[in-house]
């Protein structure tokens, strides 16, 4: 079993800059952080290494984060993912969790908010 | 049980809403029934009921999530559409982790409404199928014996008829015949398909 406290968290980030940078600002302490562009990037990622953790926008450059759900489904992947959205967007909220998202967290601000939400996903205290 | 009609029940403090939406589901041929509050709702609704809710989220009293809670304790499948005119992502996300089917904001299109009635209602009719399917699959279940039960376990696992044999004491030819009545009674068509349904019963998880 791997329950050690100590254990790096690996958080994959999928989203571009400057919001890339946002978001790992954010979410820093948590654990070691990898920061994928595009969804397509991410895909490759996690078919090479192993994660804790997603943390993804909602509009990707190829594709929007609801895809990016559906495929991981697809091939299987059951690392959690959390998405950051802009406030407006309920539909791509709701189209999010219904594709299996953990949970949506609204950003800016990128802060304390999104990263308790990470560390829940991770297991950590919030 | 008697044969039920798909429904469509409106849950809206708002007596204008509950008539605009009574109205609009009446143009287009789906029975409706409207609620003042949750508790009324609860008090005449049987879980056999098929069909969706139309759930306005704030209302005084039972809240509309507070009501898909209740609806989740007593195991009511019945999917349950938001509606809110002052929805926030928060309020999003903790419905659909509820188990809500969906969740709209106020003001909404007519057609946008009723697309996802239609939605819920079809995702209502084949959970309610896949549902009855288990229990018959149950009832199949239940007139094994203890010895054909332990077949189907073993099966299940892959075990080949000859280890079977050794491990059950018996004859090769008797694990056969077990088989093939395990088959008849589950009304198995074929191995996988025979496997699956002690996937789905949880067979092999049940022994020790």
């Amino acid at each position: 079993m791997t329950g050690q406290i100590n254990d790096a968290r690996r958080i994959l980030i999928v989203s571009e800059r400057p919001t890339a940078h946002e978001i790992s600002c954010s979410i820093q302490p948590l654990g070691e952080l990898v920061v994928c562009e595009s969804a397509r990037r991410a895909l490759e990622a996690l078919g090479e290494q192993a994660f804790d953790c997603i943390v993804s926008s909602m509009a990707l450059p190829d594709m929007h984060a609801t895809e990016l759900l559906a495929e991981l489904q697809r091939r299987a992947v059951t690392v959690p993912v959390l998405v950051v959205t802009d406030p407006s967007s309920i539909p791509d909220t709701v189209s999010a969790m219904r594709a299996g998202a953990r949970h949506v967290v609204e950003a800016p601000p990128y802060g304390s908010a999104l990263r308790e939400r990470a560390a829940r996903l991770l297991g950590l205290k919030g | 049980m008697k044969d039920r009609q798909p429904t469509v029940f409106i849950i809206d403090d708002d007596d204008a809403v509950r008539s605009s939406l009574r109205l609009l589901l009446k143009s287009v041929g789906i029975p409706a029934l409207a609620y003042g509050s949750a508790n009324e709702f609860l008090g005449t609704y049987h879980p056999d009921q098929p069909g969706c809710i139309v759930l306005d989220v704030r209302m005084p009293g039972m809240s509309g999530l507070e009501l898909q809670d209740e609806l989740n304790l007593r195991g009511a499948m019945i999917p349950v559409i938001f509606v809110t005119g002052h929805g926030d992502i928060p309020m999003a996300v903790e419905a659909m982790q509820q188990g809500a089917f969906d969740f709209l904001q106020k003001p909404f299109r007519d057609q946008d409404l009723l697309d996802r009635i239609q939605r819920a209602l079809t995702r209502d009719r084949d959970n309610r199928a896949t549902l009855h399917q288990t229990d018959r699959m149950r009832e199949r279940f239940a007139t094994l014996t203890p010895r054909e039960r332990e077949v189907l376990d073993l099966v299940s696992r892959g075990m080949a008829n000859k280890v079977m044999a050794a491990e059950l004491g018996v004859s090769q030819r008797t694990v056969e015949i077990h088989r093939s009545r395990v088959m008849e009674k589950m009304e198995a068509s074929s191995l996988a398909q025979l496997v699956r349904m002690a996937l789905e019963l949880g067979v092999t998880a049940a022994r020790p």
